[in-house]
């Protein structure tokens, strides 16, 4: 926690905050990036959606009381940012959030940014049919193999209601595979 | 069981571990461990750059305009509070040299010799002279005469 106090405080510092900020955002960039392209899905919602985060950390860190990991709340942002964002383009075209993913997950085939085969193809989209909290719960645990207690913190719900939530997610995309295409 | 040998039965192919890293590399570079989603070319160094961009750090604090304002108020009122009293003290120059004109043209040289305060003179005279008695002193001076050709020893 030391380590990580002293590190808010560099980044709050007008002396030393452009070095810290340029070392946060070369380590966890990548790491984000992939977090919020799982929810958003689309390339350019994601590049967007990874720029605004990265401005609010910059813009609240001295908000940020140090009560958690500074990633997990940096996290937090970004699962808000992108929620907001799924949320945005729905309300535009009067749908839910859940039919918009599965809009962005039927378009796949066709997009640029995304050379998976066929399996991988059939999993996204068996993911995109998930209810948006399942969803969040799959992609954090079984592809970026994150704690519970650490998604607890993100989402900020029970652990408890995290794992029944990846096991009901587990076992709607098992059934989704195996159905006949 | 002492008499076993330790050493692993099991055999590896020759040049295995010579060549292991470079088997698992390969092996890491045909796994897609974004399940199919790519990037732009370049798009991690070109979004740094990009947010970066966007931030805005804020400036060294150099001073708002008002500072700056108060700051020249207070030099305006120390160069003004400087040329009054200069102004005030040439003026009192003046006077005084008015005052001992007037004073030097109305008098004559014994009634200005009369006003000579002696008290301050011979406080020096004694200061210069500590080694004279202060009577010694006050004779030598009323009757004009200076240590140097003042005959001390007139008794003898």
């Amino acid at each position: 926690m030391d380590q990580q106090n002293q590190f808010i405080k560099a980044l709050s510092s007008p002396e030393t905050q452009e070095i810290a900020f340029k070392k946060l955002l070369a380590d966890y960039k990548e790491r984000l990036y992939w977090h919020i392209r799982k929810i958003v899905i689309d390339h350019e919602d994601a590049d967007d959606v990874l720029q605004n985060t990265f401005i609010k950390v910059f813009e609240n860190v001295s908000k940020f009381k140090g009560n958690s990991n500074i990633y997990t709340w940096m996290y937090k942002i970004a699962t808000h940012e992108s929620l907001n964002l799924l949320g945005k383009k729905s309300k535009q075209l009067g749908i839910s959030n859940e039919e918009w993913i599965e809009k962005q997950a039927a378009k796949l085939e066709s997009d640029v940014y995304f050379e998976g085969d066929a399996i991988q193809l059939k999993l996204q989209k068996a993911i995109a049919s998930l209810p948006e909290k399942q969803r969040l719960v799959f992609n954090m645990r079984y592809f970026e193999e994150m704690k519970y207690e650490k998604i607890s913190e993100i989402l900020e719900t029970s652990v408890g209601g995290l794992k029944a939530s990846y096991h009901h997610a587990v076992k709607k995309i098992k059934h989704k595979i195996n159905e006949p295409s | 069981m002492n008499r076993i040998d330790k050493k692993s039965p099991f055999k590896v192919p020759d040049g295995y571990f010579n060549h292991f890293k470079q088997k698992i590399a390969q092996q890491i570079d045909s796994i897609n461990p974004n399940n199919g989603y790519q990037t732009p070319i370049d798009y991690f160094q070109k979004v740094e750059n990009q947010i970066l961009d966007r931030i805005d750090y804020p400036k060294p604090k150099t001073g708002s305009l008002s500072d700056h304002i108060w700051k020249a108020m207070a030099v305006a009122c120390v160069l003004a509070l400087f040329f009054i009293n200069e102004k005030t003290a040439a003026d009192q120059n003046e006077l005084a040299e008015f005052f001992i004109e007037d004073y030097l043209t109305t008098n004559t040289t014994y009634e200005i010799a009369e006003h000579y305060d002696y008290s301050y003179e011979i406080g020096n005279f004694i200061e210069n002279y500590e080694s004279i008695a202060l009577d010694d002193a006050l004779e030598i001076r009323l009757y004009g005469e200076t240590p140097t050709n003042l005959n001390l020893f007139d008794d003898e």
